[in-house]
């Protein structure tokens, strides 16, 4: 009986499963051999050179440049998001039929094609046509040239991801505000709580772990960005806006040092690894 | 005192809501009155009406592209990507939860663990295993490769939980095999969480760029987001022209997004629930 029903389960995990080892377990076996060989993906023979590959990136110039402007775009998408998607949704809260305009669009970046919404912003930043240096312009403030100015692009492909991930934020944050114990409020105005204190002492502890689940999933898309970098800058100019992905894809599939570029993309997945390993460390002395 | 007090924070979230949706939605706007203006008055005052409608901008658009033929491919890829992944996770999660069997415990481990893999680091090796199978430049490797989903495995095997097995065994009663009970029973009854799995794969495979830019070479196996990325490196800045692309590119798929919101946001906010 019991051999009949493993029998059955694997018959029927075996799509998922087939699929998940040739698509997603063997590639990712694989990607660790290839870093440590220097393979271009065309000659049969694969020369082993040990970690000479993780080595030769710390000591890369363009890589630690790239592992900064990667860390500031996480890091500044995901917490801009985050912070306004929390706020957004309390104003939105209790707010009737008005909230589902709000909500709607908060919500077209998300459902937009990544790569058609980069081709518009690239029209919004154009510094003689676009809409932002016409509008700086008219205020009397200065209007950078924003994507081919070192210390601009950075700063715009910030703003599209925040564009891009706002609604996200607001969505979830929405969900979690509506499903909070309404008692636990009214018990707090009766206590004279002001608005504020209730938001410091209430919402925010409570909402903890959508919080967390925001900010994780934030981090972990935010830090393997590609698209609408790809069509704004390309990672220009002078590697201003060269995340790891866009290195990666530059190193793998325009120079073909496979090597190379798998142990960008290993390097990628400790941190992430690093990082979700200790959010799960934290949670756990949250909860014990 | 306090109303005044009261009301006057109502307008100032109003207003602020105001300001902010503006910015959101301004690349929207700007995109597409900017694809109804004709080329030389594109950029002059009033910005934001088009004064003469040009619709001669999207009739050259559609003719210097074959967007259609992107449309045809990318709902070929997303149709058969969403069935694929309801299917193969249908299937999984069903026996996840319903049996015993060796190593579930390390292969579920396994599955969940994978979705920390970033997605660059796949697309070097499997590349190369495309082209063994000889799948480059063919719409095949823009399907079967997606056509599984740990999310959901994850989140099917969450609402199948909550299904009483009585209504498995009532149908099995009745002679029904295993897979009938899954078909019949099991997924009319998971039907929230198979909507908001079949909305997220369609979404994920409607924007996919990395990987159809790597694996794609002929523009008529060219995806929406690759045929625009195409499109813009031609047409540089004739923006008419690239806003009338655009426009056709996005304006259908985000009116459809829309008018199915309902799910897809109770889809989201479960899951940021049940975490």
């Amino acid at each position: 009986m019991r051999n009949r029903q493993a029998r059955t389960a694997y018959f029927l995990i075996a799509p998922a499963l087939i699929l998940f080892i040739g698509f997603t377990a063997y590639p990712f076996i694989w990607s660790a051999q290839i870093s440590l060989t220097s393979w271009d993906g065309l000659n049969a023979v694969k020369k082993f050179v040990g970690f000479q590959n993780y080595i030769n990136l710390f000591s890369d110039k363009e890589f630690r440049q790239s592992l900064s402007v990667t860390t500031i775009y996480t890091i500044s998408v995901t917490l801009i998001s985050t912070v306004m998607g929390f706020l957004i949704a309390l104003m939105l809260q209790r707010r009737g039929k008005s909230s589902v305009i709000y909500r709607t669009i908060f919500f077209s970046p998300v459902v937009t094609a990544t790569v058609a919404a980069a081709v518009v912003w690239q029209l919004l930043f154009d510094p003689y046509v676009g809409v932002i240096d016409l509008g700086l312009r008219a205020l009397h403030l200065p209007a950078p040239n924003w994507l081919s100015d070192t210390h601009w692009a950075l700063p715009a492909v910030i703003i599209v991801g925040i564009w891009k991930r706002l609604g996200f934020a607001v969505i979830v944050y929405a969900a979690g505000l509506s499903s909070l114990p309404v008692s636990c409020y009214e018990a707090a105005e009766l206590d004279g709580v002001s608005g504020w204190q209730k938001v410091r002492y209430l919402t925010i502890p409570l909402m903890r772990p959508v919080t967390t689940l925001v900010l994780i999933t934030g981090f972990i898309d935010a830090i393997q960005v590609f698209d609408h970098i790809f069509i704004l800058t390309s990672g220009g100019p002078m590697g201003s806006t060269n995340v790891m992905s866009l290195l990666l894809f530059n190193q793998g599939f325009k120079l073909f040092r496979l090597g190379y570029a798998s142990a960008i993309g290993w390097t990628l997945f400790m941190i992430i690894l690093v990082l979700t390993v200790l959010q799960w460390q934290i949670r756990r002395r949250h909860e014990t | 005192m306090r109303t005044l007090k009261k009301i006057a924070l109502r307008v100032a979230d109003h207003l602020t809501l105001i300001a902010i949706s503006s910015v959101v939605i301004l690349p929207f706007v700007w995109m597409i009155t900017t694809s109804l203006k004709p080329p030389k008055l594109a950029f002059s005052a009033p910005y934001l009406i088009p004064t003469h409608f040009h619709w001669q901008n999207f009739v050259n658009a559609w003719h210097e592209a074959p967007f259609s033929r992107y449309y045809l491919n990318s709902i070929v890829v997303a149709v058969f990507v969403t069935f694929g992944q309801v299917f193969t996770s249908a299937l999984a999660a069903y026996a996840f939860d319903r049996y015993e069997f060796p190593l579930k415990k390390t292969l579920w481990f396994t599955l969940l663990a994978s979705m920390m893999v970033p997605l660059p680091l796949l697309v070097i090796p499997s590349f190369q295993i495309i082209q063994h199978l000889h799948w480059a430049d063919n719409l095949v490797a823009l399907i079967v490769p997606r056509c599984w989903s740990a999310f959901g495995i994850l989140l099917l095997r969450q609402f199948i939980h909550s299904i009483p097995r009585d209504f498995d065994d009532a149908a099995k009663m009745d002679g029904a095999s295993t897979l009938r009970v899954i078909w019949s029973v099991i997924m009319p009854l998971a039907r929230p969480a198979v909507a908001t799995l079949a909305l997220f794969a369609f979404l994920f495979a409607w924007n996919d760029f990395l990987w159809p830019l790597i694996v794609m070479n002929s523009p008529e196996h060219f995806t929406v987001p690759l045929g625009i990325a195409n499109f813009s490196g031609k047409y540089g800045t004739r923006w008419t022209l690239l806003m009338a692309a655009t426009v056709s590119a996005t304006i259908p798929a985000v009116i459809a997004f829309l008018a199915m919101q309902k799910s897809l946001i109770r889809g989201l906010a479960s899951g940021g629930i049940n975490e």
